[in-house]
């Protein structure tokens, strides 16, 4: 009973925050659990519902006029990965920063300190990426302008040089790090050496996420195309 | 827009082809094609933006909230009949749900 009732509270939430739009919809799947037999399944129902009505925020536009909620929607996004890069920086640039002055080991400092450059870099490709303000116009000719450019900007943001530079300016600091670390500390390597393993996994599983992130942002360029043009 | 037609998609479609001029529940739909929700419920969001779906909502037990409903629409079924391939109107998957509560 108590996994139907958090079922419900999940779908329930969701619905709640979904966009007017689709709030009818998460209704109708709010209303569908009940007819779930097992508590299990409802809770399946009511994730996967959930998931539905949050993949509606990246629904296809049928007119020009959907743009503008589409780009307030994407600047709201990328304001918040900004926010969420910087503060990911700082700690990165604080912490290593900090490792150089506190350790005497070599290969510890100059880890520390690639890393510390990689945040720098990290940080630059945050703020190059920022979101903008949005046009003053409404129109939607220009609306639709700005909202492609930028969807190409997050694209790129997560392929080609700008994806793999970040990617692998990342790496070679903090390996040094964990193998200066296990010099330093020799009981300390086998901790090391899962840390570096979980890093590297961190780093293998980033590629194919951020690949499918610019297919997604490709996909919307792709719909923003094939609108109809303005007479 | 031109419809995305995935396998999924066609599933849901030839259910709906079975009995092309009665009102369908999600659950039900979702049981007969062994479509989870969050795979189904984009779908049927996606026919009725397209005007291919039809959507009411039922009202049932007193007290309780009404049930929304779909069916194809005169120009879902034409669509329906041209894209969903003969042989996958009678391939169906396994349903995920076990059974229905009243």
């Amino acid at each position: 009973m108590k996994i139907r009732r958090l079922a419900s509270a999940i779908l329930t939430a969701a619905v709640r925050r979904a966009s007017p739009g689709v709030r009818e919809w998460g209704n109708a799947m709010l209303r569908e659990m009940d007819f779930v037999e097992s508590d299990w399944d409802a809770l399946f129902w009511a994730l996967g519902s959930a998931t539905a009505l949050f993949k509606y925020l990246e629904a296809p536009m049928s007119d020009s006029s959907a743009v503008f909620s589409k780009m307030q929607a994407l600047m709201k996004k990328i304001h918040r990965r900004t926010l969420g890069g910087y503060a990911v920086c700082f700690m990165v640039i604080v912490s290593f920063g900090s490792f150089i002055f506190t350790f005497h080991n070599t290969l510890l400092q100059v880890g520390s300190g690639l890393t510390v450059a990689a945040g720098l870099y990290m940080a630059y490709q945050v703020y190059e990426r920022r979101n903008r303000k949005l046009p003053s116009e409404t129109q939607p000719s220009t609306c639709i302008a700005f909202y492609r450019t930028e969807l190409e900007r997050q694209r790129d943001f997560h392929r080609g040089s700008w994806f793999w530079s970040r990617l692998v300016i990342m790496i070679p600091g903090y390996i040094l790090v964990l193998i200066g670390f296990a010099m330093a500390y020799p009981e300390s390597a086998r901790v090391m050496a899962v840390i570096g393993a979980c890093f590297l996994g961190l780093c293998v599983v980033a590629v194919p996420l951020n690949l499918r992130l610019s297919r997604k942002y490709q996909r919307q360029i792709d719909e923003v195309d094939s609108l109809p043009k303005e007479p | 827009m031109k419809l995305r037609m995935s396998p999924q998609t066609v599933l849901v479609l030839t259910e709906f082809l079975q009995a092309p001029s009665d009102w369908k529940y999600g659950y039900d739909i979702s049981r007969a094609t062994g479509l989870k929700s969050g795979t189904l419920y984009p779908i049927l969001m996606r026919l009725a933006d397209r005007a291919l779906l039809e959507t009411r909502w039922e009202a049932t037990e007193a007290g309780k909230p009404p049930r929304h409903m779909y069916k194809l629409t005169a120009s879902g079924l034409q669509f329906a009949r041209q894209e969903c391939p003969s042989n996958a109107r009678r391939s169906r998957m396994q349903p995920v749900f076990s059974g229905v509560r009243s």
